[in-house]
């Protein structure tokens, strides 16, 4: 792919995971003022964490900065507003969550149990563990890039 | 007081507030920021720092995933509750809310009789959003989910319908009290059937597929999850990390079950 193709299509998943981010905050009741600045901190994230993957970058890796970033630009609106900053961080924090390697792994357990060859199940086992422990660990690294920033610019303020 | 001490003066100062009442206030306030998805970690802190402003020594507070324990000393008395919390979901602006409130407490621009008033105002607070309206963008959230796996326009259509179906029978269960792994089970297997439609309409009935059930990732609680395990609330995160992983299994058998019905891999 080419820088421009790459461009484009970054645009385009960010717009989209944009609309994501919209409506899982409107879910979460997420005030009206707030809605423009997760829409478009979810786009950023999802495009960076696109970006790191698409360059090569594994998805642990590539989630936990998508997550700095996102807990960085959340922590900045909390403190203009004076609000928490899991408001800004819940909605953008959604289209990161690896939906699709959990369901992947429990959807994976479950078929071992199903399997009556051991080779199958070997074969089977090895996918949901490999998709389980991605699952787990991006979860992990997600939630831990979100809560950095706010942590870190908290003990800041301690300091001075 | 629970032990009025029997040789104390009969008017020494005036108590500020009684030890039980303060405890109930808190309670209140806790369970607010707990069953609208606050992490247990951080529900523990907006308590503790309460003491200063309710003229109290000491709160321990204890917060699991559905329930809190917590105890106010006041010199020599003190005075307990335990709390159940039933969960009511995720709801930001209850947070934020019950955030701020206590922030202009602890500054003193809030009194201690205001601020039972104002967290009767927030748990009576009406949604931002009709049901209309959520049910229509979490339709379109699943859309855009399906866009991002590579679907096409018929299987974003689909994938839009069915998640919005699936969301407004999802309200409607927990509006009944359904057991929580019922509501899963049963929306999964709406949203996947639904979404099924996608095989004759669509070139990629897959992505219709995953991402109709997209809105049953427990999102929150994982993230909740990880966050209490990492601050060291072991039990309270242990907790939620189990319901979020039985949450995950419900979707996978009700979408299993639709993938076989349709005799699709994916």
């Amino acid at each position: 792919m080419s820088g421009a193709e790459l461009a484009v299509s970054l645009i385009q998943k960010g717009c989209w995971a944009a609309v994501a981010t919209l409506g899982f905050s409107i879910l979460f009741n997420v005030p009206k003022y707030a809605l423009p600045y997760c829409a478009l901190i979810g786009a950023f994230g999802y495009a960076l964490r696109a970006a790191l993957t698409s360059g090569g970058l594994g998805m642990v890796s590539a989630t936990l900065c998508a997550a700095l970033l996102i807990g960085v630009m959340a922590t900045i609106l909390a403190q203009r507003y004076g609000v928490s900053g899991t408001l800004f961080a819940v909605g953008p924090a959604i289209p990161l969550v690896p939906g699709s390697y959990a369901y992947k792994a429990v959807m994976g357990i479950v078929m071992v149990a199903e399997s009556p060859q051991l080779e199958r199940s070997t074969e089977l086992l090895l996918t949901a563990f490999d998709n389980g422990i991605k699952a787990v660990l991006t979860i992990l690294f997600l939630s831990f890039g979100i809560a950095l920033p706010g942590l870190a610019w908290s003990a800041l303020q301690r300091e001075n | 007081m629970p032990f009025p001490a029997p040789n104390s003066p009969i008017v020494a100062t005036p108590e500020p507030a009684s030890l039980s009442s303060t405890v109930d206030l808190l309670v209140q306030a806790g369970s607010l920021l707990l069953q609208h998805g606050a992490d247990a970690s951080r529900v523990e802190a907006s308590l503790e720092q309460m003491e200063p402003g309710l003229g109290i020594d000491r709160i321990d507070a204890v917060v699991m995933s559905k329930t809190i324990l917590l105890t106010a000393t006041r010199q020599e008395a003190h005075h307990t509750r335990v709390a159940r919390v039933p969960i009511v979901g995720v709801n930001m602006n209850i947070l934020s809310e019950v955030e701020q409130l206590l922030g202009q407490f602890q500054q003193g621009r809030v009194s201690v009789e205001q601020l039972a008033l104002e967290l009767d105002r927030i748990a009576a607070l009406p949604h931002h959003y009709s049901r209309g309206v959520i049910v229509a963008a979490v339709g379109f959230a699943c859309a855009a989910f399906c866009r991002l796996f590579g679907g096409d326009w018929a299987a974003l259509a689909v994938t839009g319908v069915a998640a919005a179906v699936a969301t407004w029978v999802r309200m409607e269960l927990n509006r009944r009290h359904t057991n929580y792994f019922l509501v899963v089970l049963i929306t999964a297997l709406v949203a996947s059937l639904l979404a099924g439609n996608a095989l004759w309409l669509s070139q990629t009935p897959q992505s219709a597929l995953t991402a109709a059930v997209l809105l049953l990732v427990p999102g929150v609680p994982l993230i909740n999850a990880s966050v209490d395990i990492l601050r060291g609330h072991i039990s309270a995160g242990l907790a939620r990390a189990t319901t979020s992983l039985v949450v995950f299994l419900g979707i996978a058998l009700g979408l299993g079950f639709a993938l076989r019905l349709f005799q699709v891999r994916l």
